[in-house]
């Protein structure tokens, strides 16, 4: 493996005993976009590979949270021609095909990226950076040619850009001819998390529970340890759960972040959750186990090994080159991993439990286990005219000058006119505001006395560049107050996609699985560099975005609809 | 027989009373030399009673800080915090608890939970934590799931844990969102399974007594009548079997409940058996939860029971 550089692009080479594979790879990914351009990177990634049709070798675009990557596997010749032709249709993408590839990735909706934690980034992140990967592609509608020019102007560049070949040898008149541009680095992930240890209310018999750690071959092993440690406890052990996961995608921030997965049936859904945070507590307890420590070792060391020979680490050197992080040589990586101990392990154990995020199965607290709940509303409302509610008694929508709330007995969500991250806007008055921290507001002229007249002050107050317009809605679906209804009927509304999830992410994990293991075709995990995860996992996701938000967004309102009849 | 009985547990228990004396003078050496000489199962009812005593949170808490591997330690702060939340929440029924008690309960709970996460994860292998786990898990309704794995993990580590079983056969009743037929068939299951002589047989007395206090006056008649016999055989296979050792505070509780149960059902017969084994040994807590004059009630079920004949 060298480093070498084409057309002043940084070039990741080496040999492969497999066939010959390249990609190209930038800086730039969902966790740069905003929400309400949300999908304008993988809209670019789809343009860039229209050209190429029906071609007869593999090829692919990829687009993850930080990099966008275009890859193929084929002769030299083969190679050398996608290369160049990726890069002649980024200076000129087919613009003719704008609408045509939006409908398609509207059909689609494999626009989201990620597999076990979606909804986990929204809680972590909120609306904005990293948490973007947990919503649609909303953006679409709004995105326009010269939107699209600006957005490969600035990050598909040379200095934003690097390449990778598994080949003895370069391709014979390779050329990249790419625009210049400085470097771009990652943005800094934002927290809507007060507090961690936190935990939200899942409604699904997964639980799932995400870390932030620091990005090094002791945490990846510690990824598998968990694995292990989950399996055999909640399955082997206990038979409470059929299908657990981890999965450990490292940020180029240095961190990375170890996500884990254990699904249930209805009836132990409480008895995962405490087995699940049992083998949690075992692990930063010192409780882990030698012989699964050794056996993940070596595991590690083949793989890497094996993934060495075949070019399968040069994706992931590449990836570091384009985040200015340095090359990881095979042998220091081997090295470092066969220095991992469990003492080691029970530290990365507690850094991560102190960092934890938790999404509980069907609706269930954690504050038991001293997690934080994470918030589910806002602190305050603002200042404005009140519009009562036609449906509920005592709620009532308010409109201020700096912002929107909705209150309900003790419930207060709040969108702050300098905070949006994205308005839906429908012909009708239909309104639909989507803070950064992740909170949601629902505006609808039918459900609030009076509100029709506020629409075109709240329009005027919220950035244009957050606005999303959205085609026509049916009379049929416009909403419709119903005054007799009380929260029970309300929540009844909610729980229709709420259990649809329940079906689908089980689906989901199975696929997700399934797709990290056939996808990998040249990329072998590795656990510092990059894992299966970078790897679009269509079929879990394909599964998921049909339903994925409209369930995120049930969830906050069930969480409130269930606190409010607590109290 | 003698007309006095001897109803203070530090007298039927005189390793309880060191072992009480140690904690309440801070001495926790000589409060574990007490456990480590006792069997597993006392071991627990020892810290589920040194749990019940004025104890100073602070010192429990300086306990488990300084000797994180003493699973004992871990089992007697989280059964102390449990016993805090429940003595403030009362033993009522749910809807005579107030908001303020409803609040303070689950703070304690949830802290004892979070001691007994870590004592589990550090000594997976402690009955005394994986029993002290379940009323906590019960108390803030963590689901009859979560419990019933608790108990199982329990179970796997000593099978005949009575003081566990107990509490699991609490989390199996209606009250506690099992049923009737749930608690029946564990109380019979695990009666079966431990050796004759054993004192599982309380289980099946203790289902019985909580069903009973839940029919109507008519109902009662025909569940005695029918319930009978199998009072009969699970105190034949246990406190009264001659395997059946007599002379210890868990056999005075054994023997206390039955005579409890069968002073309920009118068997006199047996009730008279269960009394003349007790001698003038008597453990008051069967009695505690029977009736608001505990001591009256023991002393008049027993003149019942014996028919005159002291």
């Amino acid at each position: 493996m060298r480093r070498i550089e084409i057309d002043g692009i940084p070039a990741m080479v080496g040999p492969t005993t497999g066939p010959m594979h390249a990609g190209l790879a930038f800086r730039v990914g969902q966790a740069d976009e905003t929400l309400a351009r949300r999908g304008i990177t993988h809209l670019v990634e789809h343009l860039a590979l229209h050209t190429f049709g029906v071609a007869d070798h593999h090829y692919n675009g990829t687009t993850t949270p930080e990099f966008t990557y275009f890859h193929t596997q084929g002769t030299a010749d083969e190679i050398a021609a996608f290369l160049a032709g990726v890069c002649r249709s980024l200076r000129d993408l087919p613009m003719h095909r704008l609408d045509v590839e939006k409908e398609l990735l509207r059909t689609e909706r494999n626009g989201r990226q990620g597999g076990l934690g979606d909804s986990m980034a929204l809680w972590r992140h909120g609306a904005r950076d990293y948490g973007l990967t947990g919503y649609p592609e909303w953006g679409l509608p709004a995105i326009g040619p010269e939107e699209l020019r600006a957005w490969v102007a600035t990050y598909f560049t040379r200095g934003n850009a690097a390449l990778w070949i598994a080949a003895d040898d370069v391709p014979a008149g390779l050329t990249l001819d790419l625009p210049d541009g400085p470097s771009r680095p990652a943005p800094r992930p934002s927290s809507a998390l007060p507090r961690t240890p936190a935990w939200f209310p899942g409604s699904s018999g997964t639980v799932v529970w995400d870390a932030v750690v620091p990005r090094q071959p002791a945490s990846g092993v510690f990824t598998a340890v968990l694995e292990r440690s989950l399996m055999r406890s909640l399955r082997q052990e206990q038979g409470l759960s059929y299908s657990v996961n981890t999965d450990y995608d490292p940020r180029t921030d240095g961190t990375a972040l170890i996500t884990a997965a254990a699904d249930s049936l209805p009836e132990k859904r409480g008895a995962v959750l405490g087995g699940f945070l049992d083998v949690l507590a075992a692990l930063r307890f010192g409780q882990v186990d030698e012989k699964d420590v050794a056996t993940v070792i070596g595991h590690r060391v083949d793989e890497l090994s094996q993934a060495e020979e075949r070019g399968g680490r040069l994706p992931g050197q590449a990836l570091n080159l384009v985040s200015g992080r340095p090359v990881e040589a095979l042998e220091q990586i081997l090295a470092e991993i066969r220095a991992v101990t469990p003492e080691r392990l029970t530290e990365i154990a507690g850094q991560a439990w102190s960092t934890g995020l938790l999404m509980t199965p069907g609706g269930r607290s954690a504050d038991w286990a001293g997690l934080a709940a994470a918030p589910t509303g806002s602190h305050a409302a603002v200042q404005g005219h009140a519009h009562p509610s036609l449906e509920s008694k005592g709620a009532r929508l308010v409109v201020g000058n700096d912002g929107v709330s909705i209150i309900e007995d003790t419930d207060v969500a709040t969108v702050r006119f300098d905070q949006v991250s994205a308005m839906l806007a429908w012909p009708d008055g239909g309104r639909f505001l989507i803070g950064a921290d992740g909170i949601t507001l629902r505006v609808e002229p039918t459900l609030y006395g009076g509100s029709a007249a506020a629409i075109p002050h709240l329009d005027a107050r919220v950035p244009a560049a957050a606005r999303v317009n959205q085609p026509p809605r049916s009379p049929d679906n416009l909403p419709r107050p119903e005054p007799q209804a009380q929260a029970k009927a309300r929540t009844g509304r909610s729980t229709g996609p709420i259990i649809m999830l329940a079906v689908f992410i089980p689906l989901m994990l199975v696929s997700c699985l399934l797709g990290s293991v056939s996808l990998i075709t040249m990329n072998d995990p590795d656990p510092d560099v990059r894992s299966g995860s970078v790897f679009l996992l269509i079929f879990g996701l394909a599964l998921t975005v049909g339903f994925g938000f409209g369930i995120v967004a049930a969830i906050r309102r069930l969480r409130a609809a269930r606190q409010a009849r607590r109290s | 027989m003698p007309l006095t009985l001897e109803t203070d547990v530090a007298k039927l228990w005189p390793a309880f009373a060191t072992f009480r004396d140690a904690l309440l003078r801070l001495d926790w050496s000589a409060a574990r030399v007490v456990l480590d000489s006792v069997t597993p199962a006392e071991r627990t009812e020892l810290i589920t009673l040194g749990s019940e005593q004025r104890l100073s949170e602070d010192f429990l808490r300086g306990l488990v800080r300084t000797n994180p591997d003493d699973p004992a330690a871990f089992a007697l702060l989280g059964k102390f915090l449990t016993v805090t939340g429940w003595n403030i929440r009362t033993a009522a029924r749910a809807q005579h608890v107030s908001k303020d008690q409803w609040r303070a309960f689950y703070h304690w709970l949830n802290l004892a939970e979070q001691v007994l996460l870590e004592g589990a994860a550090r000594h997976p292998g402690d009955p005394a934590i994986w029993t002290a786990r379940l009323p906590s898990a019960r108390g803030i309704s963590l689901g009859v799931d979560e419990e019933t794995r608790r108990y199982n993990r329990l179970a796997a580590i000593d099978q005949h844990h009575l003081p566990g079983q107990a509490h699991h056969l609490q989390q199996l009743l209606p009250k506690w969102s099992g049923s009737f037929e749930l608690a029946h068939a564990f109380a019979r299951e695990r009666t079966a399974a431990a050796p004759p002589g054993y004192p599982q047989g309380v289980l099946v007395a203790e289902a019985h007594i909580e069903h009973v206090l839940e029919l109507s006056g008519h109902e009662q008649r025909a569940y005695l009548q029918q319930a009978g016999p199998d009072l009969r055989a699970a105190a034949d296979r246990s406190v009264l079997n001659p395997g059946f050792v007599t002379g210890t505070y868990a056999a005075d509780l054994a023997l206390g409940t039955f005579a409890v149960v069968l002073q309920r059902f009118g068997d006199r017969e047996y009730a008279g058996r269960v009394f003349r084994l007790m001698g003038n040994r008597a453990a008051m807590p069967p009695w505690d939860g029977y009736s608001d004059m505990p001591s009256g009630a023991l002393y008049a079920a027993r003149a019942w029971a014996l028919g005159g004949q002291n």
